[in-house]
């Protein structure tokens, strides 16, 4: 297990070399496992339509291969590689919080009984994922569905041994890189290192409801991280940095949140929309889709992609969805169902039971939004940082609302009734409000607010 | 210069001061009395092994004891879902044993084939290349015979004219446990799957937990064993759903049958709080024990 890490960890520092010579120590630990996930999956996809089983040996020779490939596109490039240490001073105490979160994690995943209830592992990742290993047979991947789900789960198998633990491994590991990822983003903002270290250390353990799922092998975990990591990195990469090797990191994590969930690439959509309409206003420039036409790149790759894997697997899928949309439509979208629907999804979000310790991350998605308005109304906050956090807010709201909607269009009766995913839908909107958060209220420009005219 | 250096300092400090105290706060808060508090905490016991396995051992030992396990022999699995709630167990249950039983399998489903994998019409299933049908999920058919069980084991005894004959069947859930419950040793396990459970709705408030309990009340309610029906309900409604629209109406049934009214009628009320209650009946059974209260 510990090698098939590290043979991801290193196809992913292939990437991230071959598309960004000047990296950051942060980058390093943060994505590189992203990155040879996604990269990894996609070929797992691209062999499952050639009906060739992805197997250990194959994994093996595309990472030698991957590796090979950077080291010439470096050479070629003349480019010596350079990290910079943007970890320096990190609290010794955060890593330590990390790392028992992780062996606390790994000592449940290890210890755990087959809880049947986790249905969605059951029957599909762990299941499929169980089932390709065992028969070599690719058909057995959905591909509407969770490529990264099966890869991960196939190729652990092939690596230790039928389990139901092993897969379960990488939402420890996923769980810890986002919280460093957010530590990261924070001290980007100059934000003080004891308080990015708190902030991010309060995702870990900001609901009980994370740290549940975080010890399963779901996609929503997977999911989260990809989406979080990959929309930050895109959106600061257009209106922070103006760095095109940002952006193509941030398409290629959102390749993986596209290949984890398919209802990423509505978000996408209309996110990269948003963004190009976004960047329009702000320029005067006549020659606008000429110089921002870049933007639309990742739209139309991941949009292709995506529909061409829809086409060359089985169509009647698709078709099958289509008439279930429409007709779900007519049943769900009724007003007599709305009160009750948004009572419960109130309740899954503040209300008592099981899903009340969710309260945190809710606070504070609510209170990043309030702080925004006002700096804004007061402003107080420069330009590219406003549209980024505009943007971030945007996204978020556009997330929300493809999965309101969603849970009409595909829900059915019980889980229609009672939303109940709607509290895990709305974790994944946290992890980016707490960077706003942090930003806000304790970046060097924020501190500003409190000098005292003399 | 110097002042403002100060203020934000004194600003940094009590801001990292603030957000220490929430940590502390939400960490102790996650552990005393939240769900996933299991997890931070070092001292929580790992469970057992969920020994329910032993009883599905013993079940799907009788299917390797009933038929001619060998690899040339080809079952058909049908996987249902549409009929019943999810059937975790049946999913798990074949998850878990895929790769024990040699035979080849064709694993077919009625619900959800897009997603899953083939479809399981009867026109899609040719008798002459099976040798066993397994039906997974109540009221699964195939080709007009319809499963009453949550597994159904089927031989095909005439190839030509699709008929098969009954092997075995059950339910999974922790009913069936109790029936097969014969010896000390099965009783003793039974029990301590039934703590085992209660104490994951106590410790985790597990859903799995929470069906498997409020399904055991129900079957016992159903089939006449009203002393254990009353404890396992009242467990429930004690510490999952206090409104709950099955068991209070079961309850109301039992202690009006006992001709306590007035215990009946508490129930009967209770479940009037919840939305999903069938009013009309309740009502109807209120009145009626009301009619005989004031006949006393």
């Amino acid at each position: 297990m510990i090698l098939f890490i590290i043979l991801l960890i290193i196809s992913g520092l292939a990437t991230l070399f071959s598309i960004q010579p000047k990296t950051k120590l942060s980058n390093i630990f943060c994505l590189s496992l992203l990155l040879g996930v996604a990269i990894h999956s996609f070929l797992f996809l691209v062999f499952g339509y050639c009906h060739i089983y992805y197997n250990k040996i194959i994994f093996i020779t595309l990472t030698i291969i991957m590796m090979a490939l950077c080291f010439f596109i470096n050479i070629k490039r003349k480019k010596k590689l350079e990290i910079t240490n943007d970890l320096k001073g990190i609290p010794l105490i955060y890593i330590l919080f990390l790392i028992y979160i992780l062996y606390r994690l790994i000592v449940i995943i290890e210890a755990s009984y087959v809880n049947y209830y986790n249905w969605d592992e059951i029957s599909f990742y762990a299941y499929n994922a169980k089932r390709i290993f065992l028969t070599g047979n690719m058909n057995y991947m959905y591909p509407l569905y969770a490529t990264v789900n099966y890869f991960l789960g196939s190729l652990s198998y092939s690596f230790t041994e039928v389990s139901y633990t092993e897969p379960r491994l990488f939402s420890a590991i996923f769980y810890t890189i986002m919280s460093l990822f957010i530590y990261s983003r924070l001290r980007e903002f100059k934000v003080h290192r004891y308080i990015s270290a708190l902030l991010s250390a309060l995702l870990l353990i900001s609901s009980a409801e994370n740290l549940l799922y975080y010890t399963t092998f779901y996609s929503n975990i997977f999911y989260a991280t990809f989406f979080v990591a990959g929309v930050y990195i895109l959106l600061a990469g257009v209106l922070k940095y103006k760095n095109k090797e940002e952006i193509v990191i941030g398409i290629f994590l959102l390749i993986g949140a596209v290949l984890v969930r398919r209802e990423a690439i509505y978000h996408i959509s209309a996110l990269l929309i948003c963004l190009s309409f976004l960047e329009f206003l702000q320029t005067k420039n006549k020659k606008i889709f000429k110089k921002y036409l870049y933007l639309l790149f990742p739209f139309v790759f991941i949009f292709i992609s995506r529909m061409v894997c829809n086409s060359l697997f089985n169509p009647a899928i698709l078709e099958e969805t289509e008439v279930s949309t429409i007709s779900n439509l007519s049943k769900g979208l009724r007003f007599n169902l709305l009160p009750s629907f948004v009572d419960n999804a109130l309740n899954q979000m503040f209300g008592l039971g099981a899903f009340e310790s969710n309260y945190l991350m809710f606070s504070i998605v609510i209170l990043s939004y309030f702080i925004f308005i006002i700096n804004l109304l007061r402003k107080k906050i420069d330009d590219e940082k406003k549209y980024l956090y505009a943007m971030i807010i945007i996204s978020q709201v556009i997330y929300l609302g493809l999965v309101f909607l969603t849970e009409f269009l595909v829900m059915k009766d019980i889980e229609l009734e009672t939303a109940a995913s709607f509290s895990r839908y709305m974790l994944m909107v946290s992890p980016l409000s707490i960077i706003m958060f942090g930003a806000l209220l304790w970046s060097k420009t924020s501190i500003k607010l409190i000098k005292i005219k003399k | 210069m110097m002042k403002v250096m100060h203020k934000k300092k004194i600003y940094i400090l009590c801001s990292i001061l603030i957000l220490l105290l929430i940590f502390v706060f939400q960490y102790k808060y996650l552990m005393n009395n939240t769900v996933g508090k299991y997890v931070l905490d070092n001292n929580y016991e790992e469970p057992e092994l969920d020994i329910s396995f032993k009883f599905l051992n013993k079940l799907t030992n009788g299917l390797i004891e009933d038929i001619d396990n060998k690899k040339d022999k080809n079952i058909t699995l049908i996987y249902n879902e549409e009929s019943n709630l999810f059937n975790q167990y049946a999913m798990g249950f074949l998850s878990v044993r895929y790769e024990v039983l040699p035979m080849n399998m064709d694993l077919r489903y009625k619900w959800g084939y897009g997603i899953l994998g083939n479809e399981a019409k009867d026109e899609l299933i040719d008798f002459y290349n099976i040798d066993y049908v397994l039906l997974l999920g109540r009221n699964t058919s195939i080709y007009n015979i319809y499963s009453e069980k949550d597994y159904t084991l089927y031989r095909v005894v005439d190839k030509k004219n699709n008929l098969l004959e009954e092997v075995k069947s059950f339910n999974f859930g922790l009913y069936d446990l109790y029936l097969l419950s014969d010896t000390d040793v099965e009783k003793e396990d039974f029990n301590k799957q039934l703590d085992f459970y209660k104490n994951l709705i106590l410790t985790e408030f597990n859903f799995s937990a929470i069906d498997f309990i409020r399904n055991y009340a129900i079957d016992l309610y159903e089939n006449g064993d009203y002393e254990k029906a009353i404890e396992i309900s009242n467990f429930y409604l004690e510490n999952v759903d206090s409104i709950n629209e099955f068991l209070n109406v079961n309850m109301g049934y039992i202690y009006k049958e006992k001709g306590d009214y007035e215990t009946s009628l508490k129930y009967f009320r209770l479940c009037l709080n919840n939305s999903l209650c069938d009013k009309d009946l309740v009502n109807k059974e209120i009145k009626e024990i009301n009619e005989r209260l004031g006949n006393k």
